[in-house]
């Protein structure tokens, strides 16, 4: 019994620096406004993390270099959740029960945003995620808001556009994750709702499945005129080359998680008039997407993807909020649950009353190896 | 004697005390976490490290009894005090089938299939969409109750953790410092001697595999409760290898062992925070040389005797027990 009483000390002792440790970086705010980022830095998604701290970071460096807000500046905070919820519950609880963190831009991947909701809301502070679209999301509270669509809006969107160009016998393929299948549930409502037929509902294990020729074998057998793909973009890009391949040469839709420049760079000629609906678009003619990719890139020397955007703009409607509504967590609440018509670079942001963003997106096609507003 | 046992009482009412003096959710969550881990650790080492049999999906059993509990939870009244054994039983009793065909076994073999079965059981919760929800997980999980009070705080749920560990802590204590652990070690050491002394492996392979199954389940309905919201990525290939990490970390075929790589294993990534994107690479390079320079883990083996007999009696024989210490390390 004498290892127990050690193991007991030992136990106490490690608590006591924790203890020790929180403390310390608690005590030093006061001349900064904190902002807390979680997100994937490391892992599965790590690609997509470091995006998205990239485009807070430049959101943050704007606002410090413009004077900060009511001459403090803007500190970020950022905790890495590897995309784990197990990781996110111990971000979340790190940076909700900080009360130097004036608010959570994050977190990026669903069911991380699901297993942080109970513990933000509990704690009353915003986080506002750039990458959840998840239907689930949208019950998670009324401290969790996002500025990316649920998959179900895009979905509908989509089907729509399906409808109008008059795609009658569609085939789905499918990622098998929460995304994927919300997304393609939705899809094929809406279509048959339109008047439409699914022919073909097909998934495929994210990461793992790199031979879809089974798959589109079997689709090709029920000739379709347009294949959906509910999905990302490495999938997508060789779903694309592997169905001209087989000589299944339809056009192809997927949602706006498709957007970047990989798809282009790994499909090559087979992504010719994919289409898609896009909430940033980096040629876009407007002048505050012109304005964010031309700082984004002289920052990072690279451009910005979907979801450094989305971040970025997350980071502002924050900055903003405290700006007008004053920087405590309650203020930022309150703002962002009346905030309309923002414009950011992903679009003009309405947060309805369960904190999601209702945006138009803009639709895009793939062609002469560029992303390109689409027109009939 | 005196003093030990003085110390002995101050560190249970440190830790009976923690979230009084502990005042930040965030440490209280770790230590919670920490406990969650003890009993994955533990119920792991009764396989990995007292049975010796290499098993590679514990967080399947892990996942079962979450699963269990959250669909106990949200689609019927019953209360949690009957839905926690109930996960406890029926992941002990996936325990017992995964035990029955794998006992032919042994070795690299075995842990290939457990990681099979770990595998199959991720792909029946994302598949299985009707029960699971598939990849969407299960939110809204309700929270224990007790007398008409509401387990809403870290503190309630610290408490709680606090006693699940204490009774895992103490069943598997007593189990494996019995004679039942001592029959254990031998099947571990060499089957055959083993079964010629009248030991049957077989019976005492399946107690093992139960018996750690059933614990791992219990932590997962306590994690199912707690956090609220379970998905299929809270129990991936790598959560079982982390907790594998913490048995060899802290020492196989050791109850101290276990408790110890549990809270480092936790603790280290946490206090690594700072270093940001290299934070699992510092982590990684820690074991890495932890595993160089102290191969049986922090309490393993070589404190086996300490571990039964107690330090007199350890001390005492030292021409035997360097004896036997030789022979162990010829085997």
């Amino acid at each position: 019994m004498k290892k127990m009483m050690t193991l007991l000390a030992a136990f106490s002792l490690i608590a006591g620096v924790l203890t020790g440790c929180g403390n310390s970086s608690g005590g030093s705010g006061g001349d900064t406004l904190k902002i807390g980022l979680a997100a994937p830095l490391s892992g599965a998604s790590a690609q997509d993390g470091q995006a998205i701290k990239k485009g807070a970071e430049l959101a943050v460096k704007l606002a410090n270099d413009a004077g900060g807000v009511n001459g403090k500046k803007i500190e970020l905070v950022a905790e890495d959740d590897k995309t784990d919820p197990k990781e996110a519950a111990i971000v979340a609880n790190k940076l909700a029960t900080d009360s130097s963190i004036l608010a959570v831009v994050g977190h990026f991947n669903s069911s991380a945003t699901l297993a942080g909701a109970p513990i933000y809301n509990k704690n009353k502070v915003v986080e506002i995620s750039p990458g959840s679209s998840s239907p689930a999301v949208t019950d998670a509270g009324p401290y969790t808001f996002r500025v990316i669509t649920t998959d179900a809006y895009q979905g509908e969107y989509v089907a729509k556009w399906t409808a109008e160009e008059g795609f009658k016998k569609v085939a789905v393929i499918y990622e098998n994750t929460d995304y994927g299948l919300g997304l393609a549930d939705v899809y094929k409502k809406a279509v048959e709702a339109n008047g439409g037929q699914v022919v073909a509902m097909e998934s495929y294990i994210l990461g793992q499945t790199k031979d879809f020729s089974p798959i589109l074998t079997k689709i090709k057998q029920q000739n379709p005129d347009l294949l959906f793909v509910g999905g990302l973009y490495n999938e997508a890009a060789l779903i694309a080359k592997q169905s001209k391949t087989l000589g299944l040469n339809v056009p192809f839709m997927g949602v706006d998680a498709l957007y970047s420049n990989a798809l282009i760079d790994l499909g090559g000629d087979a992504v010719e008039g994919f289409m898609l609906p896009g909430f940033f678009n980096s040629s876009s003619e407007k002048e505050n997407v012109k304005a964010f990719v031309k700082s984004y890139e002289e920052a990072y020397k690279e451009s910005p993807s979907t979801y450094a955007a989305y971040a970025f703009d997350a980071t502002q409607i924050l900055i903003k909020a405290m700006k007008e509504k004053g920087a405590d967590r309650q203020s930022i609440a309150d703002y962002l649950t009346t905030l309309k018509g923002y414009e950011g670079v992903t679009g003009v942001h309405d947060f309805d009353e369960n904190g999601d963003v209702m945006k138009e997106p803009e639709k895009l096609i793939v062609k002469d190896g560029k992303f390109q507003s689409y027109t009939k | 004697m005196k003093s030990t046992r003085l110390l002995k009482i101050v560190a249970a009412l440190l830790i009976l005390a923690l979230p009084l003096w502990l005042r930040n959710e965030y440490m209280l969550h770790i230590a919670i976490s920490i406990g969650i881990y003890i009993m994955l650790a533990l119920s792991l080492n009764t396989i990995v490290g007292y049975a010796g049999q290499f098993a590679l999906g514990h967080a399947a059993f892990y996942g079962i009894g979450s699963y269990v509990t959250a669909l106990l939870l949200l689609n019927t009244d019953l209360s949690f005090w009957l839905v926690l054994p109930i996960a406890g039983l029926v992941t002990g009793l996936f325990g017992f089938i995964l035990g029955s065909p794998v006992i032919r076994l042994r070795g690299d073999y075995l842990g290939i299939v457990t990681l099979g079965f770990g595998e199959i059981i991720r792909l029946i919760f994302v598949n299985w969409v009707d029960v699971t929800r598939g990849p969407m997980g299960l939110p809204g999980i309700r929270s224990p109750e007790l007398f008409g009070y509401t387990f809403t705080s870290s503190a309630d749920f610290y408490y709680l953790v606090l006693v699940l560990v204490a009774i895992t802590v103490l069943v598997i204590y007593r189990v494996v410092h019995s004679g039942m652990g001592l029959s254990l070690l031998t099947v571990r050491e060499d089957e055959v001697v083993a079964e010629s002394i009248g030991i049957r492996p077989t019976k005492y392979k399946l107690i093992a595999f139960t018996m750690g199954a059933l614990f791992a389940g219990v932590a997962g309905a306590f994690y199912a409760t707690y956090i609220s919201f379970i998905s299929p990525d809270s129990f991936l290939y790598t959560d079982s290898v982390m907790i594998l990490a913490m048995v060899v970390l802290g020492g196989m075929a050791s109850v101290t062992g276990s408790i110890l790589g549990a809270i480092v294993l936790v603790v280290t990534p946490e206090l690594l925070r700072f270093a940001s994107d290299y934070r699992m690479m510092l982590v990684g390079l820690a074991i890495v040389l932890m595993m160089v320079f102290k191969p049986q883990g922090f309490w393993g083996e070589s404190r086996r005797k300490r571990n039964f007999y107690g330090k007199e009696l350890a001390d005492k024989p030292q021409k035997s027990a360097a004896a036997v210490s030789d022979s162990n390390s010829a085997t």
